[in-house]
């Protein structure tokens, strides 16, 4: 799915900390991004992607609930385009199958929707 | 290495870029300017009784060495004030947002937008507002958290890469923010991919919201901690001299495969002398009585020349 995504859009761009993803690194390797274990880091390098048009879509365990300073005042606020694909909760969820802890889903869903419905 | 003297360059004082932007090589012209900027900062900072002044005063300096200094190889940021974000020019993050009031004022002197502007800095519906990600022509990203401005100019740096351009992205630290985190993080990952179009300017005044930085948490050597991180460190010993400042912006630019620090020492509330040094006018606008005392002085330094 992510591959034919990144296929189709040319400005996509993947940054991942620490997730497995690396099969989108073999196919498109100069838009493919690890961060270790470094989530804010990864979160506001996101907006600097946004910022000059790209489309970044951000990978990790629990995106939101660790750095939800950085969602909330460098995404949500500067209103920019970028995509979380949350592996154990679904912040945004961006058409990824598999969601295995739906139940965690919650944790993560009720900080956003609180915040900017 | 043998310092480059900048009076060996050949150009004129003053001259303008391709873009009819005026700029300076010479340190008077640039002193000049940034008395002006000074005193525009101070007057909006004052108005809107919100705001910090010791923390916007101490970067005026780096500010104006950015958008107004010349090199030999060429203007220091390329911009276009009719074109705001056109494909070519270089991007500027302010994550020391304290000293947002500063940027604005260059911003307005750059005619990026009107000059009456700043006398509605932080009021309601204006459009210099002090709000997370604001939207202001000529600002890339307006951020008022501390410690996010060098992840977010990471990932312009990465960006530009990856498109194989050759932008240069700006970075101005306060070095109360190196206590966040996060600053580490980007400064990990910049060293990792290698961006030399990153430069960092840390703006090393000593003094935060509460207190000395030696006294609330002593941050140590930067010289040490950024090499050892695997960047390239540049020591400018005075922040507020523009000789000293460009020679380091010009040594930057020759570096390559290594993100660039320029560690600049400077004195909180510079060019306010009742306020220099001291951690109490870090975080507080100046009162009228206080402007009163120093908007002479600040214009005798401007008309002087």
């Amino acid at each position: 799915m992510i591959l034919q995504l990144g296929k189709k859009y040319a400005n996509l761009v993947v940054l991942t900390a620490d997730s497995q993803w690396a099969e989108f690194g073999k196919f498109f390797p100069n838009r493919y991004f690890t961060f270790g274990n470094g989530y804010s880091n990864m979160v506001s390098a996101a907006a600097g992607f946004a910022l000059l048009g790209k489309l970044p879509i951000i990978v990790g365990d629990n995106v939101v609930e660790r750095c939800h300073a950085q969602v909330l005042n460098d995404i949500c606020k500067p209103n920019l385009n970028v995509k979380i694909a949350d592996r154990k909760g679904a912040g945004l969820i961006l058409g990824l199958p598999d969601f295995e802890d739906v139940a965690q889903a919650v944790e993560e869903y009720g900080p956003m929707v609180l915040k900017f419905s | 290495m043998t310092m480059i003297s900048l009076n060996s360059f050949t150009f004129t004082e003053k001259m303008r870029d391709h873009k009819g932007i005026i700029r300076f090589t010479d340190a008077e012209s640039l002193q000049v300017k940034a008395a002006q900027v000074r005193l525009s900062t101070l007057k909006a900072i004052s108005k809107a009784q919100k705001g910090a002044t010791g923390s916007a005063m101490s970067v005026i300096e780096m500010l104006v060495a950015l958008y107004y200094g010349h090199l030999a190889t060429g203007p220091v940021m390329n911009f276009d004030p009719e074109n705001p974000g056109h494909p070519d020019q270089d991007y500027f993050v302010l994550s020391k947002g304290a000293a947002a009031p500063a940027l604005y004022s260059v911003l307005a002197d750059l005619g990026f937008f009107d000059r009456s502007e700043l006398d509605f800095l932080a009021k309601d519906g204006a459009l210099l507002s002090m709000a997370q990600g604001a939207k202001v022509p000529g600002v890339t990203f307006n951020n008022f958290v501390p410690g996010h401005g060098l992840s977010v100019a990471l990932g312009l740096a990465l960006s530009l890469k990856m498109d194989r351009k050759n932008n240069k992205v700006f970075t101005v630290l306060g070095d109360g923010e190196l206590q966040c985190g996060q600053v580490w993080e980007a400064m990990m990952a910049a060293a990792h991919y290698k961006l030399d179009n990153l430069i960092c300017l840390i703006d090393g005044n000593g003094v935060q919201g509460d207190s000395k930085l030696s006294a609330v948490m002593d941050i140590g050597s930067l010289q040490d901690k950024f090499e050892a991180f695997g960047w390239k460190v540049i020591q400018v010993t005075d922040g507020h001299d523009f000789d000293k400042l460009l020679v380091a912006i010009d040594r930057a630019f020759t570096v390559i495969r290594r993100p660039i620090c320029i560690w600049c020492r400077t004195v909180p509330g510079k060019g306010v002398d009742f306020a220099e040094g001291k951690s109490s006018y870090q975080d507080v606008p100046l009162s009228e009585g206080e402007m009163s005392v120093v908007i002479p002085k600040l214009e005798q330094l401007i008309c002087k020349n």
